[in-house]
């Protein structure tokens, strides 16, 4: 599997590294029980600050997607990955500021659609 | 001319001319440590720069030979074979100066010449592309195995040697001249007898050190061909390991036959041992020519056509030309990664920004200057 990381994007690094991830496992590259490379030798691969992967590392364990064990960062089995209550707040909140900029600047439905299909397409490919 | 000082000549002119196609074997998209793009490569006239570099370092190869010819012609004595040798040194060290200053010198003509590009053309890298499952794959030849095969050879040495410790002359020889003649003796003690089996440690660390490098350096894939490039990189890799494998193998049985030989077994009829030594040199210098056309750096000449769309072509690389010192040495205070690929040449160096580094570097010092202490 591959990761893409954009340094000079406006997005954190951390939080690009954590949607990769997830992308991973919804493409079923990343497998439940399958353990991620350690902090060192991601952050290495990447030339980036091991603190950056660490972060995104317990995050992902917070939101209940990865497992921190022994050997390292494990993908948690898919079916008991869900949404705690407390970050469907967040999410809500994360929505409503979307759907916000797209009233505000007018947005068409069409560009929005086309938006969403891009996005779709992307999680689909291999 | 002797057997020996034509070989040295044949080194040299060989040196000038491995040197001279270094440009060649680089990565696609970076010359002289500058990231070029694909479509500026005419523009900028790369295949003029990489024929200046290759002429200057061949022509300064073959005049630097030259003098070898002149000293040998006056004669055979013991001087003027210790001014040779000398010569030699000097001369190698003369060729790397005339190296590394064309080098640095096209890598500033091309940076300006760069600059002159519209902004738009410019590399459109701005994209780190990584493969997460690597690691897990076991890329090239287990340190395991190096350590093994080195470790039976050392052993069984050391134990042939204890075994003959009485048989050994009070003084044996430890320095051959040029021509095949003992020309130092050491006289017989444990660290002696044992010091080319130290050497021969020190060489598996050597080894073990370049193995370590070449499987665990940083990852660098082409973000707009990850799956090409990484496979190109996996068979560099597996293929400089299976070289290193060999050979630290090769050399410790050579390393091997020279302690049964001068300590053990001591003869006056040593001619044939050199000639194995330089049989073994131009079989290790033929396999790395072969490997370095034929993988390129980090395999960007590897030819998979078999596998992927022949319109892609190249390995380049996320555009990091800030953290390469003078083209040469990598400094990135950020990049916890201590191996990482050369940007020129093919090969492995190291992120000057980690402490590790510099202790590998002064333990390769250490290393080297151990046996001066003791010898």
């Amino acid at each position: 599997m591959f990761i893409r990381i954009k340094p000079d994007s406006d997005s954190p690094i951390y939080v690009q590294l954590m949607y990769q991830i997830k992308m991973g496992i919804i493409k079923k590259q990343l497998l439940p029980g399958e353990v991620l490379p350690s902090v060192r030798s991601l952050a290495g691969d990447i030339g980036i600050n091991m603190h950056t992967v660490n972060k995104a590392y317990k995050q992902l364990e917070i939101d209940g997607i990865l497992i921190n064990k022994k050997k390292g960062f494990e993908v948690k089995n898919t079916d008991k990955i869900k949404m705690e209550d407390s970050k469907k707040e967040l999410f809500c909140l994360k929505l409503s500021e979307l759907m916000i900029d797209a009233a505000i600047f007018q947005l068409s439905d069409q560009e929005l659609n086309d938006m969403e299909k891009g996005v779709q397409n992307q999680l689909e490919e291999r | 001319m002797n057997v020996t000082t034509s070989f040295i000549f044949i080194l040299f002119i060989l040196t000038g001319l491995i040197i001279g196609l270094t440009p060649y074997v680089g990565r696609k998209g970076i010359e002289f440590g500058v990231s070029i793009p694909d479509t500026e490569e005419t523009h900028l006239k790369i295949a003029k720069w990489k024929r200046l570099y290759f002429s200057i370092n061949m022509i300064g190869g073959f005049i630097l030979s030259l003098p070898l010819i002149a000293l040998v012609k006056r004669g055979n004595t013991h001087q003027i074979q210790r001014e040779v040798s000398i010569y030699v040194t000097v001369g190698m060290v003369i060729i790397i100066l005339i190296s590394i200053l064309s080098y640095l010198y096209i890598r500033q003509q091309l940076s300006k010449l760069k600059k002159q590009i519209p902004q738009n053309t410019k590399i459109n890298q701005k994209e780190i592309v990584i493969e997460l499952t690597t690691r897990n794959h076991k890329i090239g030849i287990p340190n395991s195995i190096l350590l093994l095969s080195n470790g039976i050879i050392i052993i069984t040495t050391a134990i042939i040697t204890w075994l003959n410790y009485n048989k050994i002359p009070e003084k044996f020889p430890v320095h051959w001249g040029i021509n095949f003649i003992a020309d130092r003796f050491a006289i017989k003690s444990i660290s002696t007898v044992f010091a080319l089996i130290g050497f021969q440690v020190i060489l598996t660390l050597v080894f073990y050190m370049s193995n370590y490098s070449l499987i665990h350096a940083k990852q660098s894939l082409d973000p707009e061909k990850p799956v090409r490039s990484s496979f190109k990189n996996k068979a560099y890799r597996r293929a400089w390991s299976r070289f290193i494998l060999i050979l630290s193998i090769s050399t410790q049985l050579l390393m091997s036959l020279i302690q049964l030989v001068s300590v053990i077994f001591y003869t006056h009829d040593t001619e044939w041992v050199t000639y194995i030594i330089i049989l073994y040199t131009v079989i290790i210098l033929i396999y790395t020519i072969v490997l370095s056309i034929k993988y390129g750096q980090s395999g960007s000449r590897y030819k998979e056509d078999e596998y992927f769309d022949k319109s892609q072509v190249g390995a380049h690389r996320y555009e990091d030309d800030t953290f390469w010192k003078f083209g040469i040495f990598y400094y990135n205070s950020e990049d916890p990664s201590i191996w990482i690929e050369k940007i020129f040449g093919i090969g492995q160096t190291l992120n000057m920004a980690r402490w590790q580094s510099w202790a590998i570097l002064i333990g390769i010092i250490f290393l080297v200057c151990l046996p001066l202490v003791f010898l």
